[in-house]
């Protein structure tokens, strides 16, 4: 995202004044991390575009209630995550017939397949270990681990979305790496000096 | 004073979370070209960047893309709605009194009219008897408020904006009618007889229906077509993009259709249509006849191109490309490969040249398409 915290917050006042262009401009900007995050629940292309829409029309909707300052990337995170997960159990309780595949799966995410076309061979084979690994996690530990590295929000802000305390994203952050570090052998990292997860670890703490 | 380059003092680290460096990495191509100049610029920094790129690329989420184009519609379906103020521009709390009590007399007046008019309509249905027909006079005549009606006598189609931004492209000899505006709070309707294809603005909050003769269309935001000619058998309705649902109007439709599930939607995906026979209102499922690439042009060409492919990826390819479930025996098919270049044919052309070298058939049920193969020989 190209957004600075300082413009973020400029648009933001924009919006609370009633500026339909800061909030198409704040929806343009946030449709992909937004979505991104979505997709980790459901691949259903449409309700992520449902959703995204819909909270940005409550947003306005309610407009005149919100705070001047607020942190947005958690903000919208959190109202994101709530809203859809609302309308996933909408989904799961009026099917009756089984369930479309693209709605039963939990948080999940696969590293780097759409890259294997032009990423090397060592790349995917670190890819695919790192995949092994991460969908042993529990789903609570991955979900944490995605917005800590994919969408790298602190400790706080991640504990804000989850609706945890910000000591409990800590503890579920260490645990789900030293998970990673210690199921990481050695021969995995041999053509890469650096070992990731110690970076991981080093950005972290 | 000369400003240094900040990425000659990059670390892995830095390199490895660069928003920049990352997007160009994953994207690529003429946006990586930056960086291989960079490099040669700057050699002493080539095994940086090449380990920094390396791990970018093993560590990243793979996500389904949404196209730029896409993303830019939902940004203006969404601001047409607040400009056409459908949403609701002062909340509750800050209505004056006399909003409030204008609010409760339209409550009051409301409820009035759809008492009459279901009244007026039980009546009529009582008068008319069974042979009630759902065409395109007897759905408008049921309509309480005032619509405006739209033909097409020309030879050429007719593009008509509807008040909420919807296109609509009207064929020859077809009529439309719909609100001045969509005041329902709940959905915004029009009625088809002839041929029309959609391109609806998204509203989440308010579905868009189509009514022709029997059948329902409903989407949220999508392009679609509905074909209902008075003289036809049957209406279609055909997916361009998005979902689409579609079912019996439950108020035309007998008492024992209405307690089975036959009344009951059925979602369209993209490439699907359903054919809705006006006789029986029995609804069939099928692809369309000629199935759009739902990707780039140039993207799709590249991924049709088969060398030595399993035939896995091959389906997986073509249910990428055009959206459709391709149903076949994996394990059967293990060991079967293509090589062929399917670009510049249609997707029953492409299956049908797969078929061929399967030394097998294809069939279309229920939207889908099913391979009878018998597999290949291990090489």
């Amino acid at each position: 995202m190209n957004f600075s915290i300082a413009n973020d917050n400029v648009i933001w006042q924009n919006l609370l004044t009633g500026d339909r262009n800061a909030l198409a401009k704040l929806m343009h900007a946030f449709f992909r991390p937004l979505a991104n995050y979505g997709l980790r629940f459901t691949s259903d292309k449409e309700l992520i575009k449902d959703s995204v829409q819909e909270l940005f029309i409550v947003l306005w909707e309610r407009r005149d209630q919100l705070a001047t300052s607020v942190n947005l990337k958690s903000y919208l995170f959190t109202s994101f995550r709530r809203l859809l997960l609302r309308k996933l159990k909408k989904i799961h309780k009026t099917s009756t017939i089984t369930l479309d595949p693209i709605y039963v799966d939990s948080f999940s995410f696969v590293l780097g397949t759409e890259s294997k076309i032009i990423a090397s061979e060592q790349a995917n084979n670190l890819s695919n270990h790192f995949n092994q690994l991460i969908a042993k996690l529990p789903e609570r530990q991955r979900e944490v681990v995605y917005l800590k590295f994919f969408e790298s929000l602190s400790r706080e802000e991640i504990a804000n979305i989850l609706e945890i305390a910000p000591q409990t994203v800590s503890n579920i952050l260490q645990i789900a790496l030293s998970k990673l570090k210690i199921a990481t052998p050695e021969s995995v990292w041999k053509f890469c000096t650096f070992p990731l997860v110690q970076l991981l670890v080093e950005y972290l703490f | 004073m000369l400003i240094q380059d900040p990425y000659l003092n990059y670390s892995l680290e830095d390199f490895f979370w660069d928003e920049r460096f990352r997007a160009d990495v994953l994207n690529g191509g003429k946006d990586f070209a930056y960086w291989e100049e960079w490099v040669k610029l700057h050699p002493t920094h080539q095994p940086l960047v090449e380990k920094a790129k390396l791990m970018i690329l093993s560590v990243y989420v793979d996500n389904i893309t949404f196209h730029e184009d896409e993303i830019q519609q939902l940004v203006r379906d969404t601001q047409k709605i607040l400009e056409l103020d459908y949403v609701d521009d002062f909340p509750m709390e800050d209505a004056t009194p006399a909003r409030k009590m204008n609010r409760y007399w339209a409550i009051a007046a409301s409820i009035v009219l759809m008492v009459v008019a279901s009244w007026i309509f039980v009546e009529k249905n009582k008068s008319v008897n069974l042979s009630f027909q759902p065409s395109y006079e007897n759905l408008i005549k049921a309509i309480p408020h005032q619509l405006i009606e739209r033909v097409n006598q020309t030879n050429a189609p007719l593009i008509i904006t509807l008040p909420d931004g919807t296109r609509t492209t009207l064929s020859t000899n077809s009529k439309i009618s719909y609100p001045e505006k969509f005041i329902a709070l709940d959905k915004r309707e029009v009625f088809l007889v002839g041929e029309a294809f959609f391109e609806v603005v998204r509203n989440t909050q308010k579905p868009f229906l189509v009514y022709a003769e029997g059948l329902v269309t409903k989407v949220l935001g999508t392009k679609f077509r509905v074909r209902s000619y008075a003289i036809d058998k049957e209406v279609v309705v055909e997916v361009a993009s998005g979902r689409v649902s579609v079912f019996a109007n439950p108020k035309f439709a007998n008492d024992d259709k209405k307690a089975s599930n036959e009344l009951s939607s059925i979602v369209l995906i993209p490439n699907q249509k359903v054919s809705f026979l006006k006789s029986d209102a029995s609804i069939v499922k099928t692809l369309v006849n000629n199935p759009i690439l739902l990707k780039p042009e140039q993207e799709a060409k590249k991924l049709i191109n088969f060398d030595d492919t399993p035939i896995y990826t091959v389906f997986a390819v073509l249910k990428e490309v055009y959206g459709i479930d391709i149903v076949f025996d994996e394990e059967l098919l293990a060991e079967c490969s293509l090589n062929a270049n399917l670009d510049g044919y249609s997707l029953y052309e492409q299956l049908n040249i797969i078929c061929k070298a399967l030394n097998g058939s294809y069939e279309v049920l229920d939207g889908r398409v099913i391979i009878n193969a018998k597999g290949c020989f291990k090489k």
